[in-house]
């Protein structure tokens, strides 16, 4: 199955992945390039693995039955963008609010020979998870998938000023998240 | 401690096990083919299914106020006629009764029925009149 591409138009970061033939990715190599980046970013927004799948899949289900003309270089960020929409509907949804925030517990998915070494890891996944949503979208998309600001603020549709602000306040909450205050 | 930095590194052993893989997939395929086909009977046969409904309900309910205010129908409405004069009413005829030409039969009954009426009311007042009428022949 492939996907009809338009021309790059510049202003945004291209993925390594397609940057360089430009022909259309068959849905098979979109989902073994970018389908675990969906998955563990909607993981990290919802805190629920079911969830998180359920949203991955509907992202992929989108992209097959709309068959969108992704831009070369922007699929992963068309992707991010439908999960990233998708998990805010999700958050503001009554089943969330009454069966998820009762059980804010994040849990870790280490390979079995590491689970005795990731404690930093653990504690910096949980920080994250535990950042207010619209701080939370910023910092995966910047730290987490290696996107600036500019691309940001156009994925998120907000200013590039709103996006600076949040990531600034972001790591401001992680610094004392991470030394044990309490960022509230 | 780690910074935010190592998000990348730090989310590849936190969550490492966390992946897309082949049953996620299938999932994917089986979704977008029910999806497919769903969403075309639905983008076609719903509109349709809605009409045929509104139109049904349109004619039931256009067949059933045409029908209590049809001819067809029997309605046991009461005609009571009271005669000028008279003491009592006549007694009531059913329109639901009535047949072709029956309605003028019981008109003219219903006046007939009057008229005797009137003629018994006034019959005891004129036997004095008479009376008189045959002692002055008499004399």
């Amino acid at each position: 199955m492939l996907f009809s591409l338009n021309t790059v138009e510049g202003g945004i970061r291209e993925d390594s992945a397609s940057s360089a033939a430009e022909e259309p990715l068959s849905f098979d190599r979109l989902y073994e390039l970018y389908a675990t980046d969906v998955l563990r970013v909607a993981y990290y927004y919802l805190g629920d693995r079911q969830r998180a799948e359920d949203v991955t899949q509907d992202v992929f289900v989108k992209l097959i039955v709309t068959k969108p003309a992704l831009v070369p270089g922007k699929e992963k960020a068309w992707l991010l963008k439908v999960a990233l929409n998708r998990c805010r509907d999700l958050w503001r949804g009554a089943w969330f609010r009454k069966v998820v925030l009762g059980h804010p517990a994040f849990e870790l998915f280490p390979a079995e020979d590491e689970v005795g070494r990731i404690a930093d890891s653990a504690a910096l996944a949980e920080a994250v998870n535990q950042l207010p949503q619209e701080f939370k979208e910023v910092v995966l998309l910047h730290y987490y998938q290696g996107y600036g600001v500019t691309e940001i603020a156009e994925m998120l549709e907000i200013a590039e000023g709103t996006v600076s602000s949040r990531l600034s306040r972001a790591r401001s909450r992680l610094q004392k998240t991470m030394k044990g205050d309490n960022p509230e | 401690m780690k910074k935010i930095e190592q998000l990348p590194e730090a989310t590849e052993q936190a969550l490492f096990s966390l992946r897309a893989d082949d049953a996620l997939k299938h999932r994917i395929f089986e979704q977008a083919a029910a999806s497919g086909t769903t969403g075309r009977k639905s983008g076609f046969f719903r509109p349709a299914v809605c009409l045929s409904l509104l139109s049904a309900a349109m004619i039931a309910v256009f067949v059933l106020l045409s029908g209590l205010g049809g001819t067809g129908t029997t309605v046991d409405n009461d005609i009571h006629t009271i005669s000028a004069g008279s003491y009592r009413s006549v007694s009531p005829v059913h329109l639901g009764d009535l047949v072709d030409g029956a309605e003028e039969a019981a008109v003219e009954e219903t006046a007939e029925e009057a008229e005797e009426d009137e003629n018994e009311t006034a019959g005891p007042e004129e036997e004095p009149a008479e009376e008189e009428a045959e002692g002055e022949n008499a004399d």
